[in-house]
């Protein structure tokens, strides 16, 4: 007698998950075009305009040298078209989060994602710590613009990207590799001597 | 009592091989064609973009046309209303499990119990960096897209617990799909749910580089 309540259940439960996959499938195939077959000259239509956008999104490509960051693997590569010249090991956003005790700023420390472009390049940079610099150490921000200024601490090149970013020089070569920057992207000194005789001003950025 | 029970489970083993086949149809070329239509809208703009190719089971992320990573799928399901290939924007993604989150910088922390970022550590590897990686990233998660297109994303895994976690989340998935559709056409919305596999790494890698708000292409 259990028995057969359970088997009762069962299908009765059965019973209902299938009614409903039936109307889920009537409800959800509603929308779904037909299509119908196309003829041989608008077949040759169709081919001519595949290859135009084909073409036209081959032409949004960068031109010449460009570089490819991946903030995952922390890895960045020198390409030209669909070859890649060199792979260099970097250091990319920490992603953490800083919140100003005194106010309202927050900053968040992720490598931007997208296409940048080199705006400018230096030769031994000097960094101007901004704010966060001095909050991140609970120290007191200073006044005086030069008590934001440290020298030998990007390296010998800086390549700035816009908005605070750069690619440039580290001391910490140990933790190339590791997701451990402020946003910035760090390269160890070697490789930084060859990207700055690669890199110009212009030359594209992709980060993902 | 055994009829009736052998016909129902013949009736919805054929009613799960219908409905999660991906729609088909015989223009390939316009397909085709529809897809770089949408590639050529986003890639006018310096942003990067997935595009989920369920037809070759890949996933794709390029930018400005130039491919950056290629995913294979290892396996796809699809329920729902067909999905053209217009650019959608992810609006949010969520994970099964625990969300990764972001470190909390204290200023007040003591540097020197906690500091890692040091030229003078002696052992490299040796420690713990609280940043967020890859590995801190989901296998398991829900990516929610624009006109009501939902991608359940789960890891192909090995082990025992791995295969479990999966059948717990594509059961989730299958029973749900019925009840989400009806619910939604009960509101007036569309409703698309689609299901794929992905090696542990590439499902990580997605959740990493796939950001809220960004432009997205899905082709069947």
């Amino acid at each position: 007698m259990k028995k057969k309540i359970l088997l009762i259940i069962i299908l009765v439960i059965f019973g209902i998950f299938l009614a409903l996959e039936a109307c889920g499938i009537y409800l959800s195939g509603r929308g779904n075009v037909s299509y119908k077959t196309e003829s041989v000259k608008s077949l040759k239509n169709l081919n001519s305009k595949n290859t135009n956008l084909k073409k036209l999104i081959s032409n949004l490509s960068p031109k010449g040298t460009y570089l490819v960051i991946d903030t995952a693997k922390n890895m960045l590569y020198v390409k030209k078209g669909e070859q890649t010249l060199k792979e260099v090991v970097v250091s990319t956003g920490s992603g953490s989060i800083l919140n100003d005790p005194a106010g309202n700023r927050q900053w968040i420390f992720d490598t931007p994602r997208g296409e940048l472009s080199v705006q400018s390049k230096t030769t031994n940079p000097v960094w101007t710590k901004p704010d966060w610099a001095f909050i991140e150490e609970g120290e007191e921000i200073p006044k005086s613009y030069k008590d934001r200024v440290e020298k030998d601490v990007l390296g010998d090149y800086a390549f700035h990207l816009g908005d605070g970013y750069m690619i440039h020089g580290t001391l910490y070569t140990r933790l190339l590799g590791r997701n451990v920057t402020h946003g910035c992207v760090r390269v160890g000194d070697a490789d930084l001597e060859k990207l700055n005789k690669t890199v110009s001003i212009g030359t594209k950025v992709i980060i993902f | 009592m055994k009829i009736l029970f052998s016909a129902l489970l013949v009736i919805f083993l054929a009613v799960a091989a219908r409905t999660d086949a991906i729609p088909q149809h015989s223009a390939g070329t316009k397909d085709e064609i529809d897809l770089l239509d949408a590639e050529l809208k986003v890639a006018k703009k310096p942003v990067i973009y997935f595009i989920f190719n369920l037809k070759d089971k890949e996933i794709l992320l390029k930018s400005r046309g130039i491919l950056l990573k290629k995913m294979k799928i290892e396996d796809v399901k699809f329920w729902g209303r067909t999905v053209d290939a217009a650019p959608r924007a992810m609006l949010k993604k969520s994970a099964l499990f625990k969300e990764p989150k972001r470190v909390n910088i204290d200023p007040n922390k003591d540097k020197e119990e906690t500091s890692t970022d040091t030229a003078t550590n002696t052992t490299p590897g040796a420690f713990e960096i609280e940043a967020l990686e890859l590995k801190d990233m989901p296998t398991t998660y829900r990516l929610e897209f624009h006109e009501g297109i939902f991608i359940s994303i789960s890891p192909k895994g090995t082990g025992f617990l791995s295969g479990l976690l999966k059948m717990a989340s594509y059961t989730g998935w299958y029973v749900s799909r019925p009840i989400l559709t009806i619910w939604n056409s009960i509101k007036g919305s569309p409703y698309t749910s689609i299901y794929l596999i992905l090696n542990e790494e590439d499902a990580r890698l997605v959740y990493w580089s796939l950001e809220e708000k960004s432009e997205n292409i899905i082709y069947k």
